[in-house]
């Protein structure tokens, strides 16, 4: 017999604000112990929450592209539970009132679209970090107080694969809209994972059992694909899948007990009354959604419409400073964005791939976004041929000039004027009969010969394909 | 003469002309907080606040605050100044930032003596239940202050400094300010910023104060008022002249009280001089009439003011765990539940822990709807009440109780199965977010009592427009135990 997997995933996504999410202490990733805290973060008493509304603003932006109905009148709530991490004893999140609720996400898996609904995602504050150590544990509350959205999913997904999809599609959009680092190794993303299984056709749902500690995407199909094979075998052979939490344990690519759930712990939440209810005006959310950073869907559309093809896109949408950049660039007036692509994925990464100290990045490079735009043209238009470009890239890079002074100094710049070419090609065949008389004969090289006695005459500027095209046309 | 029997404006202009300084003041208060039989002190600031005063050479006509000495309850942050609420779970705790209301009377140049008693974090009506002990009556020692903020009560009755930082989540000024013949002021909720304030119940709390006249009153209102970035549930209202209501003529003259609560009050002395002063409002121009407040919502005051208060406690006093702060939990700790355990079992007192559990089960899923839901009901039913009161008075007027200060040994912070609702009403302004100021009524056998004024949301400047006509009437601007003892 064979079983259907019912999937849930809640993820908790970092934002990324300039300041925590109820104190003006800042919050960056990695630095020294307790060095980013104020006293709420400490929750020292007196101290008081202040709602932070660029945290708002990119809760607002991340339910949005999710499809979802913003709650414009913020609201929150306490949830108390006593843990070292949490130093005032209680969590202040939004238990009724989510700012997103019912939305969705669509994902693709075996070549067909599925559509993942989304329950709700809130607004929270993170807890603070502890180190275990062998007859100690350290409390580093740097983290407490960052900003957290909790993005809920309905029971939608039913394979590994499926939710791995999905933790990639939300991870991707949380990184264009740059409202997190989305990186679960540093747990700026962090995802947990609610699995049970029924017998197909089933109505009921069986137990399910929730998967903590998947610190990659690769982990969380992995673990899921391991926790259907176990609990299918728990079915199989009649037993009953107990209720409980799991871990992920990577090295043994299985998922192994961490406690059994009794009854679920009462938060006992009621209205953070330090925090009267904020009504955000329209402008607020207009401003908001107006300036969301355009999401990988939208950017493929566009892509393809300006001609490039599935698979390129998909190429430059792996990394979201590429396609910003290679969107600024386009946008700037590029003739062909095809050369655009080539010479930035090939010659430009090639180049920043070599690069051995600093980062890889095209922010690093000398030239600007205009000076790349104008480097295209000149060869969209014939002006500089692919010798010359390697030869002004090159200048480019090192000395970070305009690629049009670059060519005029040089003396680079292509003769494309017929009439100019036409005198020199004329001087040509006068002074080569015997080459002519070679091609005439059938001997085709010696073409190649007219047309490099052309360039050679030209010092290199005339344009190659025009000068062929004028020697064809006289010889007949 | 005695400079600290003086009000902030007497105080102020003898200062201004150079009549005593400003560390001849410190110096005076210093003694009297040395030598106060009340138990009402915590810790004492006086090194810095003799430091403070050194740097004062003048004070100028607008400097109304410069260099007059003043105390603070317990449960204000104070950077560098121990502060404990009372409670055992905070000793040794040094907060390294300034309550809002201390910045800004420190930035006016009051000076900080010392910091006051009270019931162990706020929770009590009695001023019995600090860590150190009861703090008695100024008038009576075998008698209470009242509480919660019952060391400031005793600090101003006695007349070591002219006015006191307090907080008011049921009646926690108002009440002790009628127990010592003082004035007591908690404005309107949102009026002045909480941060820093040590939170009882967020939503009921207010930053309070003592003083000996109207005038004091409303300036430190003045002084006090107003937005702050730093608390999210502050008004962004403007703040008046709330002195400039202090006028002889009437500026809003409809009062109402409740019979039910003049019935029920058992000293018929306090009736009386109730009664006296309508009587003498009457002949000045004001109407005065009954307002009949449902029998059932003035019984659900005390069950209601209990459910909420101690539901936000519960979740307020989590973060007093011995982890960051306070208490240390003895050696033999191995476990973090352990470890907060011992802390907390240790550093709460038995009254707290059972209002910690009377807020944890109204709170429990099962239990939310019945007790805590239902609370807030009540409480929306007692808010709409006063709405209505409110089209058809400008003012409510009230004794603050049934009787004066009671004995040590009568006081109960008990949970009482039959309410008294006389002596709950005054937490119907905290219920309903209203200011409400209390002002020295009479003397019974020489201890005090006083009368209440609530009035509509923001209108403290009428408070003080009737307040001032009834301390003319009642004529106890700036008594003290010491004025008083003379005056007999």
């Amino acid at each position: 017999m064979n079983f259907e997997p019912t999937i849930g995933i809640e993820i908790h996504i970092e934002l990324k604000t300039k300041s925590k999410m109820f104190s003006s202490a800042p919050c960056q990733f990695g630095k020294s112990p307790n060095s980013e805290t104020v006293q709420y973060d400490l929750g020292c008493p007196g101290t008081m929450p202040v709602v932070n509304m660029q945290a708002v603003s990119y809760a607002i932006k991340l339910a949005t592209a999710l499809h979802m109905k913003i709650d414009t009148l913020v609201q929150f709530d306490r949830k108390n539970y006593f843990y070292p991490d949490l130093p005032k004893g209680y969590q202040i999140t939004q238990q009724e009132h989510p700012i997103g609720s019912e939305g969705y996400i669509d994902i693709e898996v075996n070549n067909q679209i599925k559509r993942i609904r989304i329950q709700r995602a809130h607004m929270e504050e993170d807890t603070a970090k502890q180190l275990h150590l062998a007859d100690m544990s350290l409390i580093d509350y740097n983290r407490a107080g960052t900003p957290l959205v909790e993005v809920v999913t309905y029971p939608d997904i039913s394979s590994g694969e499926e939710a791995m999809k999905y933790v990639e599609a939300i991870r991707e959009i949380v990184t264009y809209l740059g409202v997190s680092d989305g990186k679960m190794e540093e747990g700026s993303l962090r995802c947990d994972v609610n699995i049970s299984l029924r017998p197909y056709g089933s109505k009921q749902f069986g137990t399910k059992c929730e998967i903590k500690n998947l610190n990659s995407i690769a982990n969380v199909k992995s673990a899921l694909d391991y926790e259907i094979k176990r609990q299918s075998e728990i079915l199989l052979s009649g037993g009953q899948v107990r209720q409980e939490t799991r871990r992920y344990d990577e090295s043994k690519k299985q998922t192994s007990l961490m406690r059994v759930k009794t009854n679920a712990i009462d938060y006992k939440y009621f209205r953070e009354p330090n925090i009267v209810p904020i009504q955000l005006s329209e402008e607020f959310v207009n401003n908001s959604i107006n300036s969301m950073h355009k999401l990988p869907s939208q950017y493929k559309k566009e892509l393809l419409e300006k001609g490039l093809d599935s698979k390129q896109a998909d190429i430059l949408l792996a990394s979201k400073e590429l396609v910003d950049y290679f969107d600024d660039v386009s946008s700037l007036g590029v003739k062909d964005i095809k050369v655009l692509y080539n010479y930035l994925m090939v010659d430009i990464l090639a180049y920043l791939n070599k690069q051995l100290i600093g980062e890889q990045s095209v922010s690093t490079l000398k030239f600007s976004r205009v000076d790349l735009k104008d480097f295209i043209n000149l060869i969209c238009e014939g002006k500089i041929n692919s010798k010359q470009a390697k030869q002004v890239l090159e200048i480019m890079y090192k000395e970070g000039k305009s690629p049009l002074d670059i060519v005029k100094q040089l003396g680079l710049e292509q003769v494309s004027d017929v009439s100019q070419i036409e005198k020199i090609v004329d001087e040509v065949l006068a002074n080569n009969q015997q080459s002519i008389s070679d091609y005439k004969a059938g001997h085709d090289r010696a073409l190649g010969y007219i047309v490099g006695q052309v360039m050679k005459a030209s010092k290199g500027k005339a344009n190659p394909s025009i000068a062929k095209e004028l020697i064809l046309k006289k010889l007949g | 003469m005695n400079y600290l029997n003086l009000t902030i404006k007497e105080m102020h202009q003898a200062l201004v002309d150079k009549k005593i300084s400003a560390s001849q003041l410190v110096e005076l208060a210093i003694e009297k907080v040395q030598s106060n039989p009340c138990n009402a002190y915590e810790a004492t600031n006086f090194e810095q606040a003799r430091k403070q005063a050194s740097l004062i050479t003048e004070v100028k006509q607008d400097e109304l605050f410069k260099g007059i000495p003043y105390v603070c309850k317990d449960n204000f942050s104070t950077k560098d100044i121990e502060t404990t609420a009372s409670s055992k779970v905070l000793e040794g705790y040094i907060p390294t930032f300034d309550a809002q209301v201390v910045s800004l009377l420190n930035n006016a140049g009051a000076i900080l003596i010392a910091k006051t008693s009270l019931d162990e974090l706020a929770m009590g009506g009695t001023g019995t239940t600090s860590h150190k002990g009861v703090t008695t009556n100024p008038y009576d020692h075998t008698r209470i202050a009242g509480g919660s903020s019952c060391g400031s009560l005793a600090s101003v009755a006695s007349g070591d400094v002219p006015f006191a930082l307090g907080s008011d989540t049921g009646d926690s000024v108002r009440k002790p300010a009628s127990h010592g013949g003082v004035y007591g002021m908690k404005p309107t909720w949102g009026r002045i910023s909480r941060f820093g304030l040590f939170p009882f119940a967020p939503s009921l709390d207010a930053v309070g104060y003592f003083a000996r006249s109207t005038y004091d009153i409303a300036a430190l209102t003045n002084l006090l008022s107003g937005y702050d970035s730093k608390d999210m549930s502050s008004s962004t209202k403007e703040v008046e002249d709330y002195t400039s209501y202090l006028t002889k003529d009437i500026k809003a003259k409809r009062i109402g009280y409740i019979p039910a609560i003049i019935k029920a009050i058992t000293n018929n002395k306090i009736v009386e001089s109730f009664n006296k002063l309508i009587e003498k409002l009457k002949q000045e121009g004001y109407q005065v009439d009954t307002y009949e407040f449902p029998q059932d919502l003035l019984d659900a005051l005390y069950p209601t003011y209990m459910v909420i208060s101690c539901s936000e406690a519960t979740s307020n006093d989590a973060n007093l765990d011995g982890v960051k702060f306070g208490i240390k939990p003895d050696g033999s700790a191995k476990t973090w539940e352990e470890y907060m355990i011992s802390a907390r079992t240790r550093g709460f007192s038995s009254l707290i822990k059972r209002r910690f559990i009377i807020g944890s089960f109204s709170l429990l899923a099962e239990n939310q709807d019945e007790l805590f839901r239902n609370a807030q009901r009540a409480r929306r039913l007692i808010a709409n009440q006063m709405k209505d009161f409110f089209t058809k008075f400008d003012y409510l007027l009230l004794p603050c109780g049934r009787d004066v200060a009671c004995k040590i040994e009568e006081a109960s912070d008990k949970w009482s199965s039959k309410p008294n609702f006389v002596d709950n009403h005054l937490g119907i302004a905290n219920l309903a977010g209203l200011p409400s100021l209390t002002l020295p009524l009479g003397y019974d056998s020489n201890l005090p009592y006083g009368v209440n004024i609530t009035a509509n949301h923001f209108q403290e400047g009428l408070i003080f427009n009737l307040g001032q006509h009834i301390e003319d009437i009642v004529g106890l601007a700036n008594s003290t135990i010491e004025s008083h003892k003379e005056g007999i």
